[in-house]
């Protein structure tokens, strides 16, 4: 490897070192009740440098419970949520080294990759070992630590800015994403026309990413 | 490239979430490898996926999950296994974008010279019709209807129809009761992809060719 590799490393491992508990035994660090509040890359970053356990652990207890949650409101039944649940974590111990916090936040490169299980369990097409296909997983520029945190801090934004949605565009935007349900039916569900389902969906994600991407 | 038709929000919406059917997923996958500007749209839209996703509550999860998970992660990853179909040696595969390349496409349909359908075989049993159509210099398509939502993305060339010109990476849809004959645009052959939920309803005596074409 080379220096830059070294030199650059991602904001999340530069600024807040694992603490030090994570390098403990695992059942220590898992007994931990602020585990939640080590920030999701850090604990990626220590999988991938040091197959930290511990790290993953925590990992897995925070995602895990909301993946299978997802996964149940795209119409899984409970058993195969779980697996899938079980799938998305598999991926994350073997590929987080893939993982460029430059590009994504943690939340958003495990959404994406249990979205992907989803989509290959319901085409029974791809086994989930193939994910080394999945672009995804392609190898990974060094992030420099500045676009590591600015990921970071466009993340923090977005979730203010969905809380200050008007209600009836936040209600489209998460039914756009979790009823797995075209924006037709969205529309006779909520009783209002598609061109309204559409606009509401338009208005909300100019405004998230202009949250995401620190415009006015 | 320059592309001047998008995908809408609720496409990018759809494919970002994973509720898009396969034959759409792929000719918006096809634009975004040729559209920076929708890659963006789609990352910020994944990005609201990842929040949206840390804001779920908790489903309680088998009491042994997290043994059997670390369990999991112990054993070696089985070595990944290549299953490629050997390539119809009839298929069309020159210098198809890289969406297209892991799809097994069938043989091609000629209707003309220089005119032809292949059917892009569906990774899902849904009623989405994916095919890839070529037409030659100065061609006209049939004259065509919609039953449901078709989408496409051209690959290479042109074509033009009543509302404008759709160059290479361009990605238009179209309605059901839309009837259309595209042309050729320009002076050179056009290749594109089409996904059309319940296929398409080719007008007049042309109709007998679709059971052979298949779209």
């Amino acid at each position: 490897m080379d220096g830059a590799a070294f030199g650059a490393l991602p904001a999340a491992r530069a600024a807040a070192p694992p603490p030090l508990f994570l390098s403990q035994p695992m059942s220590a660090a898992v007994e931990l009740n602020d585990q939640s509040a080590i920030a999701p890359a850090v604990l990626i970053a220590a999988i991938a440098e040091r197959r930290c356990r511990a790290s993953f652990a925590a990992l897995f207890n925070h995602f895990a419970p909301k993946l299978k949650s997802y996964l149940i409101k795209q119409g899984c039944r409970p058993e195969q949520a779980e697996e899938l649940a079980q799938e998305a974590l598999l991926a994350v111990w073997r590929k987080a080294d893939y993982f460029d916090p430059g590009k994504a936040g943690a939340s958003t490169w495990i959404f994406t990759i249990a979205r992907n299980l989803r989509i290959d369990a319901l085409r029974r097409e791809r086994r989930p070992d193939d994910l080394i296909d999945d672009p995804l997983f392609q190898p990974q520029e060094s992030p420099s630590a500045e676009s590591a945190l600015a990921t970071a801090q466009g993340e923090l934004r977005l979730r203010e800015a969905l809380k200050t949605l008007p209600a009836d565009q936040a209600q489209v935007v998460r039914m756009s994403f979790f009823s797995d349900k075209p924006h037709s039916e969205i529309s006779l569900q909520l009783g209002v026309p598609l061109g309204t389902v559409k606009s509401r969906l338009r208005l909300a994600m100019a405004r998230l990413r202009a949250a995401l991407e620190d415009r006015p | 490239m320059s592309i001047h038709h998008h995908p809408s929000e609720s496409v990018l919406t759809a494919y970002a979430s994973g509720a898009l059917a396969d034959g759409p997923s792929l000719a918006c996958a096809i634009h975004l490898d040729a559209c920076a500007q929708c890659r963006a749209a789609v990352a910020a839209m994944e990005a609201v996926g990842g929040v949206l996703l840390d804001e779920l509550s908790d489903a309680p999860l088998d009491a042994q999950a997290l043994d059997l998970m670390l369990a999991r992660i112990e054993r070696p990853p089985p070595s990944p296994v290549r299953r490629r179909a050997a390539p119809d040696p009839r298929a069309f595969t020159n210098g198809l974008p890289r969406a297209l390349k892991e799809r097994r496409i069938g043989p091609r349909r000629f209707v003309l010279p220089g005119m032809w359908v292949a059917q892009v075989r569906s990774n899902a049993p849904d009623r989405w019709r994916t095919y890839l159509l070529h037409a030659g210099q100065g061609q006209r398509l049939l004259e065509h209807d919609h039953r449901g939502p078709e989408m496409t993305v051209i690959l290479s060339g042109a074509f033009r129809d009543a509302l404008g010109v759709y160059r290479a990476g361009d990605f238009v849809e179209a309605n059901a009761g839309g009837s259309h004959r595209p042309a050729v645009e320009g002076d050179e052959a056009c290749l594109c992809l089409i996904s059309a939920e319940g296929g398409v309803k080719v007008e007049g005596l042309a109709r007998l060719l679709q059971p052979y074409l298949q779209v």
